[in-house]
């Protein structure tokens, strides 16, 4: 039971999110005129195949499945995994995972989200590039820290030099390093 | 004919010209830098080279603006098939079977295989433009809303076929594509949907948030999880393009022949763009190619398929711009609008009045075509040495493209969260085997199918029937049914057989 229950809770939240967007967009408050149909139209028949899409796989895998799995209706192409010959995927490694690592990369791409008005656009991708090497188990220092200057200042370069791109420059006393660096590359 | 020849021949005289012929290569390099950048789209980079050509005659001007837009059909296509980041909407069916060919360690034969198909699609639809140039632009005036609405749907079914696994996840995936087009103002009534008060949701989800967050930051964190320890993909391979042999070639000529045509006509369809042709390709030939169970493992024609029907499009696209003044899609209304800043109307006059322009731009795609090729093959060489470096070093900068490609879009930091957004979202789609490309797919063309849908059944009185009683979207329709039926078909003829098989093994 409770394999099933894991195999349809992403399609029970998918019909969750559906059912409360299909009551937002009935809220949507227009009359469309001479009988036409209105701006509401359009997302609710999405929203309404979806939730009959997300039901058929719910019952599908509740009632009709079997224990070691159903039977999925498959599109003409394969997935990649599964249409890898056997025997490559035999020679394969067995992959280790390091959730730790992944609750760390997300959290530092949305420190650096949160950080980049601040700090500026120079320093705060500086800093997310050696902390982002870092944790994906890269250790030769001097690299690290040369490949995130030498990036960070390129990055810079490229999109407020050549492309135009206003990049943030962050706020007191961050600032004053962008304006250096902005004075040094000539822009203005 | 011999008119056309001789038009054309003048145009050459013209391209190699010392002016125009540097505008080009300018146009060619910078094509090409934008489409490689994730997120810095090919049309973002023809308005940022648009006031460039302020000061510029208009042939040189309108040669670099085309020059651009031709490479950049081609360029998205080395990080598409490198690192899984296509450049451009256009490249993502790369992914499916170039990035998978590269994965198994034939990088230099991917490359070689889409620097063969762009340079087909190129030539052919250049050639092809010329010399229908009248008939097609006539054809294409036929079309109506509902013509546009079925070629998208078209577009729409066909990833029914590239669901992977599951074609339940592939609808649902699409679905929700589906749903992030319509956040934000809608194009008919104006009125805001789905913004929760949120003020720049109002402007809606922009569809390169959606695809590089998805595509880019998703696919860095599921190698994240797995500590960055993916072999690297050219490990043993020669660097360098390995063009195909002339048996390849020739084994894969009914590939090239369908999607140069199915590009050339997509590109003559105003609206109907080189993203539709490349996906629509890559649907048909995972529908009804020799090799179709191989499309996804990383074959040659689900490469040269959509790069050729991509690139073919380019000329295609002139077709309605030069004689009608309608352009096809976004890079040709940022060229249309430099024709106009130099006071040039494009249309049938055109022809008469400035003959030279026109077959200068037709010859100015065609030595483009084999510049961007040379251009491609040296600079293959040196992106495959990237992906020498260790990969926490690659993923950083990816996350760094990433980030400011999105920026770049709108300046707003919103995007960026939206970026992270959608990259969780990618690592759950990737967590829970639901397929990204039909999302981002439904995202890029969610708005188009709802505008055309709503025209239609505004222009017709709700009449659904009318895009099955007009001939050529009732033609178009019939295709959708197929493509949407044939899976189905297909699976139930193989659950049929699997369960007899397993009856007769007892």
């Amino acid at each position: 039971m409770t394999v099933r229950l894991n195999r349809i809770l992403p399609y029970a939240i998918v019909l969750a999110i559906a059912g409360y967007l299909y009551f937002v967009a009935g809220k949507i408050d227009f009359a469309a005129p001479g009988g036409r149909i209105g701006p509401d139209f359009w997302p609710k028949a999405i929203l309404a195949l979806t939730t009959l899409t997300c039901l058929y796989e719910i019952v599908k895998n509740l009632f009709f499945a079997k224990r070691e799995g159903a039977a999925d209706l498959e599109g003409v192409l394969g997935s990649v995994l599964k249409e890898l010959p056997a025997e490559a995927e035999a020679a394969e490694p067995e992959e280790k995972n390091y959730p730790h690592l992944l609750w760390t990369g997300i959290g530092l791409t949305v420190l650096y989200v949160l950080l980049i008005t601040t700090l500026g656009f120079f320093l705060c991708t500086f800093v997310f590039m050696a902390v982002f090497m870092w944790v994906g188990r890269y250790r030769r220092i001097g690299v690290i820290v040369v490949t995130s200057l030498a990036g960070s200042f390129a990055f810079m370069f490229m999109f407020m030099k050549v492309v135009y791109v206003s990049l943030p420059l962050g706020t007191e006393p961050f600032v004053q390093l962008s304006f250096l660096l902005m004075r040094l590359m000539g822009i203005r | 004919m011999i008119d056309i020849i001789q038009q054309l021949g003048g145009g050459f005289v013209n391209v190699f010209q010392p002016v125009n012929l540097f505008a080009l290569f300018v146009g060619l390099v910078t094509g090409m830098i934008v489409a490689v950048l994730p997120g810095l789209t090919l049309v973002m980079g023809v308005v940022l080279a648009l006031p460039f050509t302020y000061g510029m005659p208009i042939m040189p001007a309108i040669i670099l603006l085309t020059a651009m837009y031709i490479s950049g059909t081609y360029g998205g296509a080395f990080t598409s098939i490198l690192f899984r980041i296509p450049g451009e909407p256009l490249d993502v069916p790369l992914l499916w079977d170039g990035y998978t060919m590269a994965h198994k360690g034939y990088p230099a034969k991917a490359l070689g295989w889409t620097l063969f198909a762009a340079a087909t699609g190129g030539i052919v639809s250049t050639l092809a433009a010329v010399a229908m140039v009248h008939p097609f632009a006539t054809f294409a005036l036929k079309f109506d809303s509902p013509e546009y609405f079925t070629i998208i749907m078209f577009g729409l079914t066909s990833i029914v076929a590239l669901g992977g696994g599951s074609i339940i996840n592939a609808f649902i995936s699409l679905f929700l594509g589906l749903m992030i087009a319509t956040v934000g103002v809608d194009g008919i009534y104006g009125v805001e949907r789905f913004t929760f008060n949120v003020p720049m949701l109002a402007d809606g989800i922009e569809y390169l948030t959606v695809m590089v967050g998805a595509y880019g930051l998703g696919e860095v964190l599921v190698r994240l999880e797995k500590g960055f320890d993916t072999p690297q993909i050219a490990t043993g391979d020669k660097v360098g393009t390995e063009f195909p042999t002339l048996r390849e070639v020739w084994d894969i000529k009914p590939t090239l022949a369908r999607s140069s045509v199915l590009g050339i006509i997509m590109g003559i369809i105003p609206g109907a763009g080189a993203t539709i042709a490349s996906f629509v390709s890559y649907g048909i030939e995972a529908q009804y190619s020799k090799r179709r169970s191989e499309m996804g493992s990383g074959i040659a024609e689900g490469i040269v398929a959509p790069q050729t029907a991509s690139t073919a499009t380019v000329a295609g696209h002139m077709v309605p711009l030069l004689t009608l003044g309608i352009p096809g899609s976004g890079a040709t209304a940022v060229i249309l609008g430099a024709f106009l800043l130099h006071g040039v109307q494009p249309g049938p006059q055109l022809f008469t009045k400035d003959p030279a322009l026109v077959y200068a731009i037709f010859a100015s795609l065609l030595v483009g075509v084999v510049g961007m090729c040379l251009m491609g093959y040296f600079t293959i060489k040196a992106l495959i040495k990237v992906l020498y470096l260790p990969e926490a070093l690659t993923s950083a900068f990816v996350v760094l493209f990433c980030f400011i490609g999105a920026f770049s879009e709108r300046n707003n930091i919103t995007d960026l969260w939206m970026i992270v957004i959608f990259g969780i979202v990618g690592y759950l789609f990737e967590k829970f085997r639901f397929p990204i490309a039909p999302m981002v797919l439904g995202c890029i063309l969610g708005g188009q199918a709802e505008s055309a849908f709503m025209t239609s059944m505004i222009s017709y009185s709700n009449d659904w029937t009318i895009f099955f009683t007009r001939p050529i979207s009732g033609t178009v329709m019939v295709f959708v049914i197929v493509a949407l039926t044939f899976p189905a078909f297909r699976h139930v003829r193989q659950q049929y057989k699997q369960r007899r098989a397993r009856l007769a093994t007892g």
